[in-house]
């Protein structure tokens, strides 16, 4: 093999929804170079219930050539604008799009903590627009959420959105095995450089992308942690963060598609893979433990811990590298926890006070006005 | 946990040094927080010369601008400035070779593949010629040619933005206009004492020759190299990055202008170092950036003089530097802005965005009176990455070279540099791709041009390319190149550009 030699045959080794999307996108990507995609599984999770596509899944799933809007029609998915997580306190809600509008750069809800200060009553909640969607009796058809220019993710039926995702897989030509995975070897045969063990028979593969929820051909190659090393990508997608599942999935299989399925690939490309997908997790890992809210353990956990002590001095919310969370889902999670900032930011301060309360009390009014206008609407 | 309300305001900020940092930062905090009670008082003294860094800028420079409320056209004719969209390397990879790093985009983005990948599949073939040809702004450079951005993101014409190239010694004076008018108090005088609080350390007041005491909550160090409060008052220490980028010392030089007014920096490789062309509307800058270890102050000097392009127009001036940073740049109340804070040397333009970056980050953290610890850190945090990823940038003009002609290129090839940038090498080498991060100065396409100039060839592309044919790929590049070639042959001559849209230099 040499030049940009494509892959011949990549096998995802996994089940259900995630399996499902890994083909569908894999196939998609590398299909046309005429790599094959083989899913090894023949265990039915059986899973139920709903699973959470976050805002950025939207295009993805355009990709693919599932249409959000047919999906809402036939009652599989519904607009969604704020995630519930059961915390260590209680349920913490992340919207997906901030409480009212910046002015002149600042973000609004410094102006909100200047106005606190001088006696305002309302809840920042009170003025978002997510969060007043989020909780309104009637939810909002996918044309109407759109017309509204915020970000918002779905709401899926797990069985359904899989089934979708299988459609779609079959349709860019992924085979099944029919058969589960028994046991995977890497080879010096200079035919497969690996060979896949299912039931009674065996097939090779130039690639395998481990999706189980247990790292099962992963571990089988001798590997303990999940990212992307030689022939083998394994995904994690553990969180109890409703959302990061399909994100994780998202990502890892779009950003492997783009790097590799070339016997090209490198070292250099699988240490880039693993350095964004690290920088990732910690950010995931970041989020779960503050919504947990066990002091000792944010402590332990540098960008946590500068999260949370930027935004009570000065309301601020420092970012790194790789955020996967957007800030205003940060500042709910801070806030859930008692964290306030002691001062808003001195820029915040440019706007006269009898602006800033005729603003606010304007921007107060239209949030009512629009959940009024979706609960009464059919 | 804290509850709100408990804020101590800052009432007064005193700037040290009215340089190009001075005075950035007093028009910039008058400008933005003037109306918030926050008083600005600015010490100089007329009796302290300033090093006037920066004629060269970066595209950030018009946003801080814009922010700040200074008038384009004004600003343009008081400073003689021209425009600026990009760098020229002359000399840096091989002897002979040039590259323009753009401020802008190469080639268009197809089915999330970016363009010089397609280019990186073609390059061998005669009809493709070099990327540089599938960027307007280079493909402008080349031509001399100038024409505001459009705001039309479906024209090739949105696809590049500009900096400036200002007479350095005009902006601290504009600046000062600009500031004064906003409430900025000057005082003319030379600092001969600082004053700290003896339980926290925090600097109370400085002492002026006269004898005033001029008192402040927060103060900002614009001193320059010097460092009065930031290293002579509160012992702050240096970090020194002279092992990476040695060059200590800088001849500077202005002559008269010759030949067409070109929209871009030039910096020419030399033997220890490199020299710099700087187009303005009066004259053109020159210097010539060089490691005291490798040559002479003598030698540099005169290798400076022998390839000016005009008449000498004074003294040559000899300015001497360690490349570095303070170890913190935000320590007590004190900040260090400007060369007080760190110096790189200007191959990338990036003093002046420094300076606004630190306005700018001051201005978002800018705390109260009651502890500074938190704000303070994530300032330095912020500040040290910015330094950092520039100086990374700024080594592999260096050290991603072919030259062994004399020992200091002999060095600079053969040195270890930081890992950071090892990887982002090898992976640009293995396929093309660039390691890119949320955070830093120079995004892709600026990597990209460098990567290139300096002469690092992918060995590989990104498989997707191929799922295009050749033929298609070939008839597209012709296509782009001919209507880059075509954009830029209707945009104005840069020089007529200014004189007719009223951007020309004050008569006075």
């Amino acid at each position: 093999m040499s030049g940009n030699q494509p892959f011949r045959r990549i096998a995802i080794a996994g089940d259900g929804l995630p399996a499902a999307l890994a083909a569908a996108y894999l196939a998609k990507a590398c299909g046309p170079a005429g790599t094959e995609v083989v899913v090894i599984s023949a265990r039915e999770t059986g899973q139920t219930g709903d699973v959470v596509a976050r805002p950025d899944m939207l295009r993805f799933n355009a990709e693919l050539g599932i249409d959000p809007v047919t999906l809402c029609k036939q009652g599989i998915a519904s607009p969604l604008f704020a995630v519930e997580v059961q915390g260590g306190a209680g349920p913490v809600l992340l919207p997906f799009a901030p409480a009212g509008i910046a002015n002149n750069g600042v973000d609004f809800h410094h102006y909100w903590l200047r106005a606190t200060q001088n006696g305002l009553a309302n809840q920042l909640a009170d003025y978002s627009l997510p969060l007043a969607f989020h909780e309104a009796k009637r939810g909002l058809a996918f044309e109407s959420a759109a017309s509204f220019k915020m970000p918002f993710g779905l709401r899926l039926d797990r069985a359904a959105y899989a089934q979708s995702l299988v459609n779609a897989a079959m349709g860019f030509g992924v085979l099944g095995t029919g058969g589960a995975l028994d046991g995977i070897l890497a080879s010096d045969s200079a035919e497969w450089p690996l060979r896949i063990t299912i039931a009674d028979s065996e097939i090779g593969a130039d690639f395998v992308v481990d999706v189980t929820s247990d790292g099962a051909a992963a571990t089988a190659l001798g590997r303990r942690q999940s990212g992307w090393t030689n022939r083998c990508l394994w995904i994690a997608g553990d969180c109890n963060i409703p959302g990061i599942e399909l994100f994780r999935l998202q990502r890892a299989v779009s950003r492997f598609a783009s790097l590799v399925p070339t016997h090209e690939s490198v070292a250099a490309d699988s240490a880039e893979f693993n350095r964004i997908y690290f920088a990732e997790e910690q950010r995931i890992t970041d989020m779960a433990c503050l919504i947990e809210g066990d002091e000792a353990a944010m402590r332990a956990r540098p960008a946590l811990a500068r999260k949370i002590d930027v935004f009570s001095a000065c309301g601020r919310i420092p970012s790194e590298d790789y955020e996967v969370f957007q800030p205003c889902e940060w500042l709910a999670a801070l806030m859930a926890q008692g964290y306030l900032p002691k001062r808003p930011e001195r820029l915040a301060e440019r706007l006269p006070e009898a602006e800033l309360h005729t603003w606010l009390g304007n921007l107060r009014t239209q949030v009512v006005e629009l959940q009024k206008q979706i609960e009464a609407a059919a | 946990m804290s509850g709100a309300g408990s804020a101590k305001r800052v009432k007064q900020v005193v700037v040290i040094g009215g340089g190009t940092a001075g005075w950035m930062t007093a028009a910039g905090l008058a400008s933005m927080l003037g109306s918030t009670g926050l008083k600005i008082t600015l010490i100089e003294s007329d009796a302290i010369g300033i090093v006037g860094v920066g004629e060269a800028t970066l595209p950030h420079i018009k946003l801080f601008n814009d922010t700040i409320g200074v008038d384009e056209a004004e600003f343009m004719a008081a400073t003689s400035a021209t425009f600026k969209l990009g760098i020229e390397f002359v000399d840096w990879a091989r002897k002979g070779d040039s590259y323009i790093h753009p401020f802008g985009e190469f080639g268009l983005a197809n089915q999330g593949v970016p363009f010089h990948q397609y280019w990186s599949k073609m390059r061998n073939d005669p009809d493709v010629g070099p990327l540089d040809e599938y960027s307007l702004p280079v493909v402008a450079c080349r031509k001399g040619k100038f024409q505001r951005p459009s705001d039309d993101p479906r024209s090739v014409l949105s696809t590049y933005r500009y900096a400036y190239q200002f007479d350095a010694l005009q902006y601290a004076p504009f600046m000062r206009k600009h500031g004064e008018a906003r409430g900025v108090t000057r005082i003319e005088g030379k600092v001969t004492g600082v004053h700290q609080d003896s339980e926290s350390g925090d600097i109370t007041s400085v002492t002026l020759e006269d004898g005033q005491q001029i008192a402040g909550d927060l103060f900002v160090d614009c001193t320059g190299f010097f460092g009065l409060l930031i290293e002579k008052a509160l012992e702050t220490g240096y970090e020194s990055w002279s092992d990476f980028l040695p060059c200590d010392r800088a001849v500077a030089v202005p002559c008269e202008s010759a030949g067409p007014l070109l929209p871009y920096t030039r910096a020419t490789a030399d033997k220890a170092g490199w020299r710099w062309r700087i187009p303005l509307q009066h004259r053109t800058g020159n210097g010539h950036v060089y490691s005291s270890g490798f040559t002479s102050d003598d030698a540099a000097q005169q290798a400076l003089v022998d390839n000016l392009d005009g008449k000498l127009l004074a003294d040559p001036r000899i300015l001497r530097f360690a490349t570095g940073k303070r170890r913190k740049l935000w320590n007590r109340n004190c900040i260090a802005i400007g060369l007080s804070g760190g110096f790189l040397e200007p191959l990338e333009s990036t003093s002046i965005y420094l300076i606004q970056e630190g306005i700018t980050k001051l201005l978002e953290l800018f705390p109260d009176t009651s502890d500074f610890t938190v704000e303070a850190e994530e300032y330095n945090r912020k500040m040290d990455l910015e330094f950092e990823r520039i100086r990374d940038f700024l080594i592999l003009h260096y050290h991603a070279t072919e030259r062994d002609d004399s020992d200091f290129w002999n060095y600079m090839r053969t040195m270890k540099v930081p890992a950071s940038l090892t990887e982002k090498m090898e992976l640009f080498r293995a396929s093309g791709r660039i390691a890119s991060y949320d955070h830093g100065l120079f995004l892709v396409p600026s990597w990209i041009a460098v990567l290139l100039g300096q002469r690092i060839e992918p060995t590989g592309y990104d498989w997707r390319v191929d799922q295009l044919d050749a033929d298609e790929i070939r008839r597209h590049l012709a296509g782009l190149r001919t209507h880059m070639d075509q954009a830029a042959s209707g945009m104005d001559d840069h020089g007529e550009f200014l004189s007719t849209n009223g951007l020309a230099m004050s008569a006075a």
